[in-house]
């Protein structure tokens, strides 16, 4: 009886333990230029690579019998995949099993991203690329010689896989102290690297224009090379780029806008330029991991930084936007700066507020919550204002410290954090209900407040309300959340900005793309 | 039936252009954007606008790559000003420069931009000559020249100095006025390399702090 009368065999994803079964018909099948048992070690269980076995299930008595293998190589979001290799046992050659085994690996390939798939076959193995070509593999060019000692040409073909709808995007974003390089593809994150200005300056207490955008400019060719690293793309593969046009800086912003337009004429590819907020409620759309389920819309989202606090409603991320309300002074994470400040804590203020606050009595001191009075809520409902909270607190404190008390600083910082929280999250969920939208989404650096984080859920959920807080490497501000809405601007079918648009500081929010 | 695969295949050549083209961006004083050719053609692009930078770079860097019929893929290296100049033009160019650079993956070439407002000016053996932009605030940014055969070697600065403190006597070329051609750039690197001159190798020539001053703590709101 001959082995291919039998069952047919299955495939499944081979182990270190059917090395023996695999160096066996590794040997026979090449001779001369079969890999060493090393080698191929180090193939089974070398990153980015996937090999599976053909084998014989156990029958009886009979054990599990591996018959073939193969294995690819593709590093996910690369965009490509390599066959490294196929074998199967002599007598089951013809049957069927090596196009079987090539698919799976292809399915694995598209699965990881991957839209181009090359190999090398010799040319002297009229059967092997039958086989290839009738699968859809194509000749893209010949390698003289190149299986020695034997002097065989290796054919090089390459299958590209079509529908391949979702695009590989970079996305830079310069718009404050952070150097912003991130790379999609469609809603998938492959890479978010950032470079920080922060530290530059924590000696003047807040962030100065000119320091951050001479960072921006020092910070750049590297940022783009370790995202680019990180993603395992190379520049050539990109299919466009995103960039923040505004609001931000000016002169940060132009760093990323300059940037971005050479990129894309080097390139020869189109360009995005994009609203900073509404990337904050991009950033969502990224999966990151297997338990995110992709956003819906319509949604509020909150927006909160050292530059922002929005609180908008976005009816669709790509064409319908529309700003409920913003700060009418500083922005919070400025407000923790200051009070950081006044409390003698380092900057930024945010984290170390929260750390002493921890320890403290949110109800110790019952400082002010702006625009809260009725008021102000027939005109600014939706509107935020730090400026008096912030006086407050040092009236406050001076009035201790003059009093010859000790400042109770922990008291002081829970309070505050407190009022701005209580603020942020209530009117944040006031729009919620006054709109009948039962989602709220949360982004900026501010999210990182355990305060903010903790009122946001403990209100949505008595509200009913979903609340969505991406992973924080998304809420502060990065590249990659210019990447997605790129990408999704891409996928809707909108044409590139072209590459006349300037740094806009004050983009409104409902200028989802600047064209 | 089979078959190994190593190895990858090679790298895809562009075929068609010329072996060494420069592109040049200088953002010191307007924005100029130039191609020079293996064949020594020159094709600049440039608007003498001192502001709106960032707006027309990318338009600039097309306009000289279609005159010259090169297409980014042929190009083979990127010069750039790297000032003096007014800080936030001046990132522009050399954003755009770096960025551009590492999309195609060739050198990067860092001049100083004055160097490129007295490339191919003539003079006579010795004679010294200063080279003056403006830097604001009733400042200047200036470069001293002496002649050396049929260059000019900048001898001091870039500096940045009040205008009544310029050395006396020395003859002026004003950069404002004069303008650049980034294509004065390229072939100046070209040179450059030649010769075996060292480029730039810190970042953007400011010559000027940030104009800040640290905190001193937070201020009474109460008197």
């Amino acid at each position: 009886m001959s082995a291919a009368e039998g069952a047919a065999p299955v495939l499944r994803n081979a182990t270190r333990d059917d090395l023996d079964a695999i160096m066996l018909i590794e040997n026979s099948s090449f001779g001369r230029e079969a890999w060493s048992r090393a080698a191929m070690t180090e193939e089974l269980s070398g990153s980015h690579r996937h090999y599976i076995v053909a084998v014989l299930p156990a029958d009886g008595p009979a054990p599990e019998r591996v018959v073939g293998y193969a294995g690819l190589l593709s590093a996910r979001g690369s965009g490509e995949g390599d066959i490294q290799t196929i074998a199967l046992a002599v007598e089951h050659r013809g049957y069927g099993t090596g196009r079987r085994m090539l698919r799976a690996l292809v399915t694995e390939a598209r699965d990881r991203g991957a839209s181009r798939i090359f190999l090398e076959v010799r040319a002297d193995n009229p059967v092997a690329r039958g086989l290839y070509e009738s699968d859809g593999f194509e000749q893209i060019g010949v390698r003289p010689r190149y299986y020695q000692p034997d002097n065989v040409d290796a054919i090089m073909m390459r299958l590209t896989l079509r529908n391949r709808s979702a695009p590989l995007v970079l996305g830079i974003e310069t718009s404050c102290d952070e150097t912003g390089i991130g790379i999609v593809r469609g809603d998938t994150l492959l890479a978010n690297a950032i470079a920080s200005s922060m530290d530059e300056h924590a000696r003047y207490g807040g962030v100065v224009p000119e320091v951050a955008a001479r960072a921006h400019v020092e910070a750049l060719r590297p940022t783009l090379d370790r995202a680019l690293a990180d993603a395992g793309v190379a520049y050539d593969d990109l299919d466009a780029i995103a960039v923040t046009s505004g609001p931000g800086l000016s002169g940060a912003l132009m760093v990323g806008v300059s940037a971005a337009k050479a990129l894309a004429i080097s390139l020869d590819k189109p360009l995005y330029a994009v609203n900073h907020l509404v990337g904050h409620v991009g950033a969502d759309v990224l999966r990151t991991g297997d338990e995110h389920d992709p956003i819906e819309f319509p949604t509020v989202a909150l927006l909160v930084s050292g530059g922002h606090t929005s609180l908008l409603l976005a009816r669709d991320l790509v064409s319908d936007v529309e700003l409920l309300g913003e700060t009418i002074d500083d922005a919070a994470g400025e407000a923790f700066d200051k009070v950081a400040r006044v409390l003698g804590l380092p900057y930024p203020g945010g984290p170390q507020i929260d750390r002493v606050a921890a320890s403290g009595n949110p109800k110790a001191i019952r400082f002010p919550r702006g625009l809260t009075l009725p008021k102000d809520m027939a005109k600014h409902r939706y509107d935020f204002s730090f400026s008096g909270l912030k006086t407050a607190v040092a009236r406050w404190v001076e009035r201790a410290q003059d009093a010859g008390e000790e400042v109770p600083v922990a008291d002081v910082a829970a309070s505050f954090r407190e009022a701005v929280a209580d603020v942020l999250i209530g009117k944040a969920i006031a729009a919620c209900r006054d709109t009948g939208v039962p989602r709220l989404l949360l982004g900026g650096g501010v999210v990182a407040n355990a305060r903010v984080r903790e009122l946001a859920v403990e209100r949505a959920a008595a509200a009913g309300i979903e609340l969505r807080i991406p992973p924080l490497s998304l809420c502060t501000d990065n590249g990659a959340m210019i990447a997605a809405l790129g990408a999704q601007l891409i996928m809707a079918g909108y044409k590139p900005s072209g590459v006349g648009f300037g740094a806009d500081s004050t983009l409104p929010v409902t200028e989802i793309q600047v064209r | 039936m089979a078959y190994t695969w190593t190895g990858r295949p090679p790298p895809r050549i562009p075929s068609g252009y010329p072996v060494d083209v420069l592109l040049a961006i200088d953002t010191s004083l307007g924005t100029s954007v130039g191609v020079l050719t293996s064949d020594g053609q020159r094709f600049d692009a440039t608007s003498p606008n001192p502001l709106k930078h960032a707006e027309v770079i990318g338009e600039l860097i097309v306009s000289a790559l279609s005159q010259s019929g090169v297409s980014a893929e042929g190009v083979t290296g990127v010069v750039v000003g790297m000032g003096p100049g007014p800080f936030t033009g001046l990132r522009v160019g050399i954003a755009a420069a770096e960025a551009f650079a590492a999309g195609r993956g060739v050198p990067l070439y860092r001049v100083v931009s004055h160097d490129g407002v007295v490339e191919g000016f003539p003079g006579a053996e010795g004679e010294h000559l200063l080279v003056v932009t403006d830097a604001r605030r009733r400042e200047v940014y200036w470069s001293r020249y002496v002649r050396e055969g049929d260059t000019w070697r900048r001898v001091h600065g870039p500096a940045v100095g009040k205008a009544a403190e310029l050395p006396e006597g020395v003859p002026v070329r004003d950069g404002n006025e004069a303008g650049l051609l980034a294509t004065n750039l390229a072939v100046l690197a070209t040179r450059m390399r030649a010769e075996g001159t060292d480029f730039v190798t810190e970042g953007a020539l400011y010559l000027r702090s940030p104009d800040v001053t640290p905190s001193t703590g937070p201020k009474r709101v109460t008197r």
